[in-house]
């Protein structure tokens, strides 16, 4: 059943709709599983997964035990407009919740948003990173949440958990917000912004459905055999910034174990002709940020690359 | 003394990103105070203030070279990028300067521009940061000041502006200049006023009044300016909220600072197609309108008015 969950009038003859996709099933179970994208814009990867999902749950609904709510896009005008904040407020929606019923427009769908998910068991939001980085299909958890949330994570078919400390400002995100409600809500990134990565959507799809089978959302007897992915407990995430403004040309692609002073790519300066900056590898490790969009400046992150400790 | 390149940020094909500073110093050098205006690029009274600020200084110095007793460092622009292609962020990744502090010098683009910037802003006395709120709002010159430990909301009454809004920090608050300024030892202060993408002429002359009777009132100049009001100390609570039910054209009665009876119609809202009105909306008490929408067009449920309840 499509529902919506927030709903007001624009400035001319348009509606601004949230709206998900519930698949209810079996009565039996009373559990509850909600899965979001599209809070940024710009990031579409999480449309297709979500096409893949509605696509399956519809035709497998006699299978599904609970609730399955899948919300595509949850910045509706920003998808359809290629915003990634919300329009035309220019306001990061994920750094307003949770929101508030009489805010700003932002805080009004962050509000809803979590009204919405709250009292879900289980919460999956999907990102994909922005339209400068590429990112392997992962599993960003806050370290305060990492003893519940690792188990869930495992499951998702994803190649890489990175467990983080704790920031101030990401106090404003969805999936802290929902975690404090008692939600296990973790965050995928993964491909970039504004493209769809079709294999990275197929294996978050088939990480997903592994996730419903075995929390019983699902009652399937489908066998996936899913990645065991790289868990950044024992190591170090090494960030590689640009050092010199130019054009990043990458010389090796993502998703790749790396070796310390290993060339990662260059920044050139077209009018001169030389190279600015000559990217090493810092470490041996696992490259699994690479930058996509060329034109940097100093600092603009170029890749990210986890080294283990004792790997 | 005088202008200074405070640090220089290279890009791949445009001019260098250049801000710079304009520092005033007296005799004694004690107590000293920054200004920062143009974090973002669509702060356009904020800019102008701090020109006029800068004018101002440059002027009674010449012919009084006593004039400033303490210190006063003046940044008009960071963003200067912003400004020159009309973009309030980084026109790169869209990130906001301002909400980037205290920066990291080997982190990303913006985190580096907050960090080289804080490094000048560090160990003053005072801090005051001209800035703006949400983009489509109109605020009445007002001060903003975190309610955190050791925080001098009593400095805040030497502006003399109408109401010094006392707000506790929320997490996104907590990158700002001023919070960080607070962390590190820096009274601070953020001074709001107008719309941005905007210059009100009469609401730039209060807010350089107001700076100019802040530094008097701390000495930092040999200079007396007249009391303007004795201010009203507010939080959220006093701040009335008036949204609309409706969307369409926006078409206010009242303009901010008018003082409003209850009963008084604030607005209309037009149907944009059809002309007719769809709602009037009448202020639900006695006070004075802080905050206005600025745009002639709102959506359903947006915030039209705030009015500060008597």
């Amino acid at each position: 059943m499509i529902e919506e969950i927030f709903s007001i009038d624009l400035r001319v003859s348009e509606k601004l709709a949230v709206k998900r996709h519930r698949h209810t099933g079996d009565k039996s179970s009373s559990r509850r599983i909600s899965i979001v994208s599209g809070i940024h814009g710009d990031e579409l990867e999480g449309q297709m997964v979500s096409f893949l999902l509605n696509e399956f749950l519809t035709e497998h609904k006699d299978k599904i035990k609970g609730i399955i709510d899948v919300y595509p896009s949850v910045n509706s005008v920003g998808i359809d407009s290629i915003v990634r904040n919300v329009p035309p407020t220019d306001v990061d929606l994920n750094r307003v919740f949770p929101g508030s019923p009489e805010g700003s427009l932002p805080e009004r769908i962050a509000y809803a948003l979590v009204e919405a998910v709250k009292g879900s068991d289980i919460a999956i939001d999907i990102h994909s990173s922005n339209i400068f980085l590429m990112e392997i299909p992962q599993i960003r958890i806050s370290e305060e949440n990492a003893d519940s949330l690792l188990p869930i994570a495992e499951k998702l078919n994803v190649d890489f958990i990175w467990i983080h400390g704790a920031v101030t400002v990401l106090k404003s995100t969805f999936a802290h917000t929902m975690n404090q409600l008692g939600t296990k809500t973790l965050v995928v990134e993964m491909g970039v912004g504004m493209r769809i990565t079709q294999e990275y959507c197929y294996q978050l799809f088939d990480g997903i459905i592994n996730l419903l089978v075995q929390e019983g959302f699902l009652d399937l007897d489908l066998k996936f055999s899913v990645r065991k992915p790289i868990v950044s407990t024992n190591g170090t995430v090494h960030f590689i910034n640009a050092e010199a403004p130019g054009i990043f040309i990458p010389t090796i692609k993502h998703g790749n174990w790396v070796k310390k002073g290993q060339q990662i790519g260059k920044v050139v300066s077209p009018l001169h002709g030389r190279v600015v900056h000559n990217v090493l590898s810092p470490a041996n490790g696992f490259l699994f940020t690479l930058r996509e969009y060329p034109v940097v400046y100093p600092g603009s992150l170029l890749a990210r690359i986890y080294e283990e400790k004792n790997g | 003394m005088g202008k200074e390149l405070l640090f220089e940020f290279p890009s791949p094909s445009r001019d260098s990103l250049k801000v710079y500073g304009y520092r005033f110093k007296g005799k004694k050098g004690k107590p000293s105070v920054a200004v920062v205006a143009g974090l973002r690029g669509d702060e356009l009274i904020q800019l102008y203030v701090a020109s006029q600020l800068i004018k101002f200084l440059n002027d009674r110095t010449r012919e009084n070279p006593d004039f400033v007793l303490g210190e006063i460092l003046i940044v008009p622009a960071v963003n200067t990028y912003g400004f020159n292609i009309e973009k309030r962020y980084w026109p790169l990744d869209n990130t906001d300067i301002s909400r980037m502090f205290p920066g990291y010098d080997k982190g990303e683009t913006t985190q580096r521009i907050a960090a080289y910037l804080f490094e000048k802003l560090k160990n003053f006395d005072y801090g005051i940061k001209l800035t703006s709120g949400i983009r489509s709002v109109k605020y009445m010159p007002h001060i903003k000041v975190f309610d955190m430990e050791n925080c001098d909301v009593d400095s805040a009454r030497d502006f003399g502006l109408r109401y010094i809004h006392r707000i506790k920090p929320k997490p996104y608050d907590t990158v700002s200049l001023t919070y960080n300024w607070h962390i590190w030892g820096t009274k601070a202060y953020s001074v709001y006023g107008g719309k941005t993408g905007e210059i009100d002429f009469d609401y730039a002359t209060f807010i350089k009044n107001a700076v100019l009777r802040f530094l008097s009132k701390k000495k930092v100049i040999n200079y007396r300016i007249h009391e303007l009001y004795c201010p009203t100390e507010i939080t959220d609570n006093s701040l009335f909220n008036i949204t609309t039910t409706e969307a369409g054209i926006f078409h206010p009665f009242k303009s901010v600072g008018d003082v409003v009876i209850k009963g008084e119609p604030l607005f209309t809202v037009e149907d944009p197609i059809t002309g007719e009105v769809k709602l009037t909306v009448s202020s639900p008490i006695d006070g004075v309108v802080f905050q206005s929408h600025g745009y002639p067009m709102i959506y359903q449920g947006t915030s039209a008015f705030k009015v500060v309840s008597y």
